[in-house]
């Protein structure tokens, strides 16, 4: 997994970098469905420039997201293939061992693995550019008009940035509790599934102990600092939506447009 | 003196116990003192700790904090005058960072972002932890993450601060850093202060001491004083500090010292004038 970069922050000051965290949602959920408008060679063209032009943007090196994308590089490829040689539609470019390839198969493996290339590249920017506080902040702030119907936003999104303060404690912990039942002979890494998977208990067992204890206490804490839910909270951390997120929401917008208007 | 915390006659029994965790405990804390609550384990200090910010309701007797009655409808305004820091510093840190979590409590009482941002900045500066305010809590160490919840504690402005053993999880260094930080904010802002502690090697620089043993107040009185009863105190589980430790055994082996000292400077003062103090009473 070392070289997965999807949900690592990289600091920054681009652009990308300073728009509103609910602008940068907003962007990928509607770029989420538009990949979907994409079906011929203008339309895909579009995207890919779009998509170039938000890695631009982000100054994030091309090299160090190519190097992230490894790992997600051969589930492409098998796409690619895996429609190259299912798909009869067209003519047949060559044959091969009674393997028959068309060439709308590879036209539609193409844009398939592109399309799935694209997505990844879009929602790994976000998590690149954007800390996981300030998504916490703004999926609580997008998904407030849920408050009306009684769905729990700010208890959920405050669950969410403590799990994520948690996160390196716990792994911290993980390792400690490792160590130690090593020390007392317990084999992580060798031996058959069954055996390893029985040595798994040695470590979630006493975790999930401890775990829970750091809750009990962590909700204490946050009691005797006068926690009572969201009422009558004020927020520390506030968002601001300035024109350049706008700009950015009216270019998704004409983006879709030209998509609908260009796709066949 | 104003009375900052006043307990009268408080019992506690946990359910399906025979015997009471506390028994009859009074006492008072008056406004700017120092009071440390020594005791071994099950002695029923973190009982009484607990009773203290409402986590549980004594059996009996009544608990008064800055003169409110302390019961279930004012639980809430009682804990607006208590700032506490508890033991583990890993689980009581609740943002994600430094700032964000003294604006957590800030954020639980309704205070408007620009004095917020005030209180923020003075708080971290009590505590020294100024430059860390973006840091996440990972990256600071046990005593550094202490200071960080005094200061979440002090930037609600509470009229007491409970250390519940707040330093028991620290190295020795980050014990220093915490029991300093609290002293110096004791002397230039004139806090109350209930340390709840079995280290005796704390209790030197508190104003008043309370031992307690089995759910029983065994001695009250001031450092000096408690340390007088240096093998009840043994007896009780408790650890003397070594400065006192090493003058009563001097003195045993016949080293004329002049005092049972509490604090190691004290102890080294004392140590490296001995030996002109001595040979001046040879040389007569």
């Amino acid at each position: 997994m070392n070289g997965m970069i999807i949900g690592k922050y990289v600091p920054g000051d681009s652009l990308i970098h300073r728009l509103d965290p609910r602008t940068k949602l907003l962007l990928m959920f509607i770029y989420v469905f538009i990949v979907f408008l994409a079906n011929n060679g203008w339309t895909y063209g579009i995207l890919t420039l779009f998509t170039c032009l938000l890695l631009f943007l982000s100054r994030i090196p091309f090299s160090f997201m190519m190097r992230g994308l490894k790992p997600v590089l051969w589930v492409i490829v098998f796409t690619f293939f895996l429609h190259v040689l299912l798909t009869k539609e067209g003519h047949i470019v060559f044959q091969w061992l009674g393997i028959e390839v068309y060439d709308k198969a590879i036209q539609q493996g193409a844009f398939i693995s592109l399309r799935f290339l694209l997505l990844i590249v879009v929602t790994t920017l976000l998590t690149l550019t954007t800390t996981p506080i300030e998504v916490t902040d703004g999926m609580e702030s997008l998904l407030s008009p849920l408050k009306k119907w009684n769905v729990p936003v700010h208890e959920l999104a405050l669950m969410m940035s403590i799990s994520l303060r948690f996160i390196p404690t716990l792994m911290e912990e993980t390792e400690k509790i490792m160590k130690a039942q090593t020390a007392r002979g317990v084999d992580f890494s060798s031996g058959p599934l069954q055996e390893r998977m029985k040595a798994m208990t040695a470590l979630l067992v006493p975790l999930f102990i401890s775990a829970f204890k750091r809750a009990e206490e962590l909700a204490v804490a946050m009691e005797v600092r006068g926690y009572r839910g969201s009422q009558n909270r004020t927020k520390w951390r506030e968002l601001t939506w300035g024109r350049i997120d706008t700009a950015f929401m009216l270019f998704i917008g004409l983006l879709a447009i030209a998509l609908w208007l260009l796709r066949s | 003196m104003e009375v900052a915390v006043r307990v009268e006659d408080v019992s506690f029994q946990y359910a399906n116990e025979q015997t009471y965790a506390l028994q009859n405990i009074s006492f008072q804390v008056y406004k700017g003192e120092w009071v440390t609550i020594v005791g071994h384990n099950g002695s029923g200090k973190s009982t009484l700790a607990k009773l203290l910010i409402g986590l549980l309701p004594p059996t009996s007797g009544t608990i008064h904090v800055c003169g409110i009655p302390l019961s279930e409808e004012t639980i809430w305004d009682v804990r607006e005058q208590l700032g506490i820091v508890f033991q583990n510093p890993d689980n009581q840190f609740v943002g994600t960072t430094v700032q964000d979590d003294v604006a957590f409590g800030l954020e639980n009482r309704g205070i408007q972002k620009e004095e917020m941002k005030k209180r923020i900045n003075e708080a971290l500066k009590k505590v020294r932890m100024e430059d860390f305010i973006h840091h996440e809590p990972h990256r600071l160490s046990g005593g550094q993450k202490q200071r960080v919840a005094i200061a979440s504690a002090i930037a609600l402005q509470p009229n007491v601060i409970i250390l519940d053993e707040a330093t028991s999880m620290l190295d020795p260094s980050g014990k220093k850093e915490v029991l300093h930080v609290m002293q110096s904010l004791r002397r230039e802002h004139d806090m109350t202060v209930i340390s709840i502690t079995h280290d005796l090697n704390e209790v030197a620089k508190a104003d008043r001491v309370i031992v307690m043993n089995k759910g029983k107040i065994v001695l009250e009185g001031t450092p000096a004083h408690i340390f007088s009863y240096g093998e009840k105190l043994e007896e009780m589980g408790l650890d003397l500090p070594f400065s006192l430790q090493l003058s009563r055994r001097l003195k045993s082996n016949g080293i004329p010292m002049t005092a049972d000292h509490l604090t190691m400077e004290g102890l080294v003062s004392e140590l490296w004038t001995l030996y002109s103090a001595m040979s001046n009473i040879v040389t007569k």
